[in-house]
């Protein structure tokens, strides 16, 4: 008879422990993996949120101008009747669709990030709401130097109607951030290093290129934080549209004569009706030029002087002739939080961020080859919504409604701007206060490193495209 | 007379179950190892689909194929192998100072090293500037310039089907597939044990709704 003889203590389980150690292993492999597949989906759910919300914005803003239009069209039949006391009500219409259109764009946006999955985020909710009490508390009392209101009123009670629409969105929670946003009371559109985020990011990344090619003497001339220009005067706005999804229009007091001059002008004819009071001065809703201008942005034709200085929009083709304006667009920013399944320090549950933006635009033509807005007055034209690259938009770089670059340019930069990087406020946990301070920005070995880079490899900046093989064809910082 | 010392019997049998547990120690190792493989072609196969919905989307609003490239390219930096462009010192410095301290033997709580180095990611410093570079490659003009900004070992192993030659699509959807030819081991040659080939041929496929085709023309 065979005996089993009994393994000794100490041997046994040898292999068992590596087995337990490998078994370890193989745990965090396959949870690593379902983390990836967690990922991938919650960034898929943003996109397709964000997508849809911007389309929904950008249908709403056509809906809203086609709105406007008819009002424009009604407001020419009363004159050609002479019913001319019902003009001033149309107009207080079409100031209040001005704001109540792009609301509900706003509203309808919510709407699909909702279908879509995506929870409302507590941080945009509370913004608006915040936004919702300047409106209400703020812009009707804020003055200009010389006495006169700096937000006046479209109409009488705008700034209640709006903070309150603003407060119903709100209240059932922004899960689609505006993010071409433009508030009344932003900065302007100006060339200052600190207003820029990529400026930071070349701080971060270490692009030294990127000063040689925008601001060649930067590394070397800045000396501390009283070197700066000053921060940009907040600029007066028209306050006829919404800061939110604006449509980009301005009131004009004039005959509807002119308009037909225009459309002389644009190649055509506006067939104006036999009326006699064609010669009435009346206020009509108009596109704004300067918003309503062409298409540039998304111009792929090139005139710059370098290669390396190509400011070439990277797209196939050209605009349509008919759809070449820029003008109301809608941007949307979608921020998901998602918790990893792999442990954090002490068993904590790891939180990370994904982001989303899209943008879209209403299009539609007067006729074939006509763009709405080549006759100036608002008609109704509108009959299509799109995705546009968020580059051809009108969403500013860093985004109107990312968070923290709005906290950081209307709370840090103020303070940063009087007191430099040993400001209290600047040892938060702010990103892009961290590039101004002493570990990257404000440190002489780290611009000195710059410099020095810049001296014996600036010839990379601006190396020319090689024959062979390789891509080209323009580029733009976001890419979708 | 031959007597078997018993002694002698148990040394051979110690042996003889080190020789046992070494084997399976091998095996263990190289099924894991395996096991580790697959696991990462298979995250490496859901990378490609991702790069290839965010190609397609690219495409949609009418970006051409450089673009599109790049948005693909910067999709799949997971699949792309290591860094080579910026080079920089890869040693994170919190990470370095944990070991300093794990190696000076100063005692420390059960754990505290795990709980720390879990702590640092993914703010590693290749994220950082990943995250700083990858807007600044997507906005360079062409391939010469976009390989000083960011660049990979794997990158070029990774293209686009179909490529649209400058024209605008006019079919009513975007279909986009992304390919790879993937090498990217992470144990040297194990591989070879289970796969004779070097190179995997992966794909993603996506597709999306043409928007541009409202508004683009050739």
């Amino acid at each position: 008879m065979i005996k089993k003889q009994k393994p000794k203590h100490g041997k046994t389980g040898q292999v068992i422990i590596f087995l337990l150690i490998v078994l370890v292993a193989l745990f965090f492999v396959v949870i690593s993996n379902l983390d990836l597949n967690k990922i991938l989906h919650v960034k898929s759910l943003t996109r397709h949120a964000g997508d849809s919300s911007a389309l929904m914005g950008a249908r709403w803003q056509g809906i809203s101008l086609n709105l406007i239009g008819n009002l424009n069209v009604m407001k020419a039949m009363a004159l050609s009747f002479g019913y001319t006391n019902t003009i001033e009500s149309i107009t207080e219409v079409q100031a209040r669709l001005c704001f109540t259109g792009p609301m509900t764009g706003f509203l309808g946006a919510q709407q699909a990030a909702k279908h879509n999955h995506i929870y409302s985020n507590p941080a945009y909710t509370e913004r608006i709401h915040q936004h919702a009490e300047i409106v209400r508390n703020i812009y009707p009392f804020q003055t200009s130097p010389d006495g006169q209101p700096l937000f006046p009123e479209p109409y009488e009670g705008c700034w209640n109607d709006y903070a309150n629409m603003l407060d119903i969105i709100a209240s059932d929670g922004i899960a689609a951030g505006p993010d071409n946003a433009r508030f009344y009371n932003d900065y302007p559109e100006s060339w200052h290093p600190l207003l820029m985020p990529d400026f930071y990011e070349a701080i971060r990344g270490r692009i030294w290129c990127w000063f040689f090619i925008n601001s060649p003497n930067l590394l070397e001339d800045y000396d501390n934080y009283t070197w700066w220009p000053p921060l940009p005067d907040i600029a007066n706005q028209q306050c006829i549209n919404s800061e939110i999804f604006g449509l980009g229009l301005s009131k004009i007091e004039t005959s509807l004569v002119n308009f037909s001059s225009k459309s002389q002008q644009a190649g055509t004819t506006i067939e104006i009706l036999p009326i006699s009071q064609t010669n009435i001065m009346v206020s009509w809703y108009c596109y704004n030029p300067d918003v309503w201008s062409t298409w540039d942005a998304i111009n792929s034709s090139d005139d710059s002087p370098e290669p390396y200085l190509s400011d070439s929009f990277p797209i196939n083709g050209q605009p349509k002739q008919c759809y070449d304006y820029a003008g109301a667009d809608t941007a949307i920013r979608i921020q998901a939080d998602i918790t990893r399944l792999t442990p954090g320090p002490k068993g904590s549950d790891v939180v990370n961020a994904i982001t989303w933006t899209a943008a879209a635009k209403p299009f539609g033509y007067l006729q074939e080859t006509n763009r709405p807005n080549d006759f100036s007055i608002v008609l109704p034209a509108f009959h299509d919504a799109a995705l546009i690259p968020l580059d051809a938009s009108s969403a500013p770089a860093s985004g109107a409604f990312d968070l923290e670059w709005r906290e950081h340019i209307e709370l840090h930069l103020p303070i940063y701007a009087q007191q430099g990087p040993n400001a209290p406020i600047m040892n938060n946990t702010c990103w892009y206060c961290a590039q101004l301070g002493f570990d990257y920005w404000e440190n002489p070995s780290f611009r000195n490193a710059g410099s020095s880079w810049l001296n014996a490899n600036s010839w990379k900046c601006t190396i020319p495209p090689s024959g062979g093989g390789g891509g080209s064809g323009g580029g733009t910082r976001r890419g979708h | 007379m031959y007597k078997p010392n018993p002694d002698r019997r148990r040394n051979a049998r110690s042996g003889q179950s080190l020789i046992e547990s070494c084997l399976a120690v091998g095996l263990i190792c190289l099924i894991f190892m395996g096991m580790v493989e697959i696991s990462r072609l298979i995250t490496a196969h859901q990378i490609l689909n991702y790069a290839a919905t965010c190609g397609a989307r690219a495409r949609t609003v009418g970006f051409n194929d450089w673009m599109v490239k790049k948005v693909v390219r910067t999709a799949a930096i997971p699949n792309a192998g290591k860094m080579i462009t910026p080079q920089f010192d890869k040693a994170n410095p919190f990470i370095r100072s944990q070991m300093d301290l794990f190696m000076s033997g100063r005692p420390r709580r059960p754990g505290s090293l795990w709980s720390s180095l879990l702590a640092i990611t993914p703010r590693s410093e290749q994220y950082a500037i990943e995250r700083s570079r990858i807007p600044e490659y997507l906005g360079s003009p062409y391939d010469a310039l976009a390989r000083n900004i960011l660049d990979y070992s794997d990158w070029d192993t990774i293209s686009i089907d179909p490529e649209t030659d400058g024209l605008v699509p006019q079919t009513e959807t975007i279909q986009l597939t992304s390919r790879q030819s993937y090498t990217n081991w992470l144990f040297g040659n194990v591989h070879k044990s289970f796969y004779m080939n070097n190179t995997v041929n992966l794909s993603g496929k996506s597709e999306l709704e043409n928007h541009c085709r409202l508004y683009l023309e050739n």
